[in-house]
């Protein structure tokens, strides 16, 4: 039986890098990173290499939305993500048939820090009610779903939402991801040491560990076929798994990402040599990107061109599925593989086919994978077609 | 169309009380939630002792999914076909509180990473699955209140999709001032 | 020696959160994360002997692989503190 079609018919990335796709990509294909040391002792008490929005940026951007100081940090690039795809969509947000996911790991994290105490109202920090202010805002008449499943909540997001367009409960869903860079996190991944102190390199043989990142995600899904595109960006399937090993270390086999790989690909119906280009979750800390070549080796997909977008905008945490795939749909428009930034000697125990130089290649299929604390795993495949072909 | 309204099997914790499918497995109604809970741990004969080092929330998901799962329901399901599906409102807030709690003094700075690594709500699934050895699909909501509906209609549709055969679902919630855990076996 | 080995059985069972262990059943001798070790200590177990080193002793540890080779037993750990401590 052939499976609903679900299009990505608008996308938004909010980053250090830029507040649309657009500014996003650009930045990509010329190489800069936003990767900065900051010296900040309101963030961290010693330097760290993150990848962080400017506050004056936020502040002028938001003078777009209304009344934005009732929204903390993070609701107001929520707000501005969403609103930019709604806009660039024209899609009927008000509709029965239209919902928001929103995926996160910690939402509103910073208002529980000691400095940020009393500025709003505590529930704000549960993520069911910073969803309500966003739902609210947008006028939608759906509770919105939250996924709060690590750092796949990007991946697993899209792939929820797959679910509810497939069985028709829905036309269009916006799924939008977001994290901040917070004392809460920056501390957290200080104490697993896993922080890297200088631009991450992501599947180098001197890789360290990651750089945190902040920003959005939003892309429309859609099993409306756009009338006013000729060429088509599709979700074909997706699929999760858990290691069941440990709840923060990857698995030393790569199995429980394989198994995630293995379904994605028979969910979209695709098999592992229609593989053009894949869109890893590549960390930069030494056993999750040894994990990965093995997942990668156990699926047959060592020859596919791969990189990992860490090195541009760090490791976005709840966003990181979303802005992936936005980026890796912008590989598919333009037939164009970015360099892998920050790689420049293999160092995982498996041949893998790192992206060392931006080209261009004739691109049609494209696999995402992200992996997570808990032993998480997820992965989708996205394509590209035209009127002719579909 | 399939009835959204069958029984499942069920083990639901609240107020000093272990329910399975109706009858009281367990119960101590004056102690504080952690001794509770230990009570629980031993009465089930668990031995396991990484339970000790869970955080509270992680230890509620855990001993309910243990004495819903302990006539080894699960046995003869392959790993990737036993999937999860779990929410609750509150995420991981009581351990949040205690990790922030100790990053607010710069002159008294430990931030531990094994409280850390508690404050996200799907290591409750990944606990379950190492215990269980569940490879399958999941996911975790978060909503301000329980929609069973949503949750048994999603875990179906994983089933039905042939995503899963069997999925343990439910909703672990715990606060200072109180705790609910219930979960159900969708087959 | 003996009485640093002594006072950090009592640290490491608090910071681990090792329920029902005593003092006297770790030996001080014995690899600390060899498999067969019944306290079942992981990875978590050795960052957070790593901020027991910073918080109780004033040592940085800056990375697991140095863990590695000072957590190998209660002995090389004591000695490293001696070593270390200012």
């Amino acid at each position: 039986m052939k499976q609903t079609t679900i299009y990505i018919t608008a996308d938004n990335i909010i980053s250090s890098l830029g507040f649309t796709t657009k500014a996003n990509w650009e930045n990509i294909v010329a190489e800069r990173t936003g990767v900065e040391c900051h010296h900040d002792t309101s963030i961290y008490p010693s330097p760290v290499w993150i990848s962080k929005i400017k506050e004056e940026t936020l502040t002028a951007a938001s003078k777009a939305l209304q009344n934005p100081r009732q929204y903390s940090k993070l609701e107001q690039l929520f707000l501005l993500s969403i609103k930019d795809v709604v806009e660039r969509s024209k899609i009927d947000i008000l509709a029965e048939d239209s919902l928001i996911i929103i995926a996160s790991t910690k939402g509103n994290i910073d208002l529980l820090e000691h400095k940020n105490q009393g500025k709003f109202p505590s529930n704000r920090v549960q993520l069911g009610t910073m969803a309500e202010q966003i739902q609210q805002y947008f006028n939608n008449p759906n509770t919105p779903l939250v996924v709060c499943n690590a750092c796949i909540s990007g991946v697993l997001a899209m792939d929820v939402a797959k679910r509810l367009l497939r069985r028709k409960k829905y036309k269009n869903i916006i799924v939008t991801g977001g994290d901040l860079v917070s004392e809460f996190t920056l501390s957290g991944f200080k104490s697993f040491k896993a922080m890297s102190d200088a631009p991450s390199k992501p599947y180098d043989k001197n890789r360290v560990g990651i750089n945190l990142g902040e920003g959005i995600g939003t892309v429309l899904l859609s099993t409306e076929k756009p009338v006013d595109q000729t060429e088509f960006i599709t979700l074909e399937g997706g699929a999760s798994s858990n290691d069941a090993n440990h709840i923060s270390g990857p698995s030393r086999t790569g199995d429980g990402l394989f198994i995630a790989i293995d379904k994605a690909l028979k969910d979209s119906a695709s098999t592992s040599d229609e593989i053009d280009y894949m869109s890893m979750h590549g960390t930069a800390t030494p056993y999750n990107d040894e994990m990965e070549s093995k997942a990668i080796a156990l699926a047959n997909l060592q020859e596919v061109p791969l990189n990992s977008l860490k090195g541009y905008i760090g490791h976005t945490l709840g966003a990181a599925g979303l802005i992936e795939s936005i980026v890796a749909i912008q590989s598919l428009k333009n037939n164009l593989l970015y360099r892998s930034l920050g790689f420049e000697e293999l160092g995982v125990p498996v041949p893998i086919n790192v992206i060392k130089e931006t080209s261009s290649m004739p691109l049609h299929k494209c696999l995402k994978t992200a992996s997570g604390f808990g032993g998480c795993n997820a992965a989708m495949v996205f394509a590209k077609s035209s009127n002719k072909t579909l | 169309m399939i009835p959204t309204e069958k029984i499942y099997p069920c083990c639901e914790i609240k107020a000093g009380e272990i329910i399975l499918d109706g009858k009281v497995l367990y119960e101590n109604k004056e102690l504080p939630f952690p001794k509770f809970i230990k009570g629980a741990y031993k009465a089930l004969e668990l031995n396991y002792p990484k339970f000790h080092k869970m955080d509270r929330l992680c230890k509620l998901a855990f001993v309910a999914a243990n004495a819903l799962l302990k006539e080894g329901q699960l046995e003869g399901y392959a790993p990737s076909d036993i999937g999860i599906v779990m929410a609750n409102s509150k995420a991981t807030l009581h351990t949040d509180s205690k990790y922030a709690d100790s990053i607010k003094d710069r002159a008294d700075y430990f931030p531990s990473p094994a409280v850390f690594v508690y404050t996200l709500p799907n290591i409750m699934v990944g606990e379950i699955c190492i215990k269980y050895k569940i490879k399958g699909e999941s996911v975790f909501f978060v909503s301000n209140t329980f929609d069973k509906k949503m949750l048994t209609e999603y875990s179906q549709d994983m089933i039905e999709t042939g995503n899963a055969k069997i999925c343990l679902m439910g909703w672990v919630d715990y606060t200072d001032t109180d705790y609910h855990a219930i979960l159900y076996l969708i087959q | 020696m003996e009485e640093l080995i002594e006072k950090l059985k009592v640290q490491i069972i608090k910071q681990l959160n090792l329920e029902d262990v005593e003092p006297n059943e770790i030996d001080p001798e014995k690899m600390l994360f060899d498999a067969d070790n019944e306290l079942g200590l992981d990875s978590i177990d050795a960052l957070e002997l790593i901020v027991l080193l910073d918080k109780e002793y004033g040592i940085k540890v800056k990375s697991q692989e140095e863990g590695k080779s000072i957590f190998q037993s209660l002995v090389t750990m004591a000695e490293y503190i001696l070593e270390h401590q200012k």
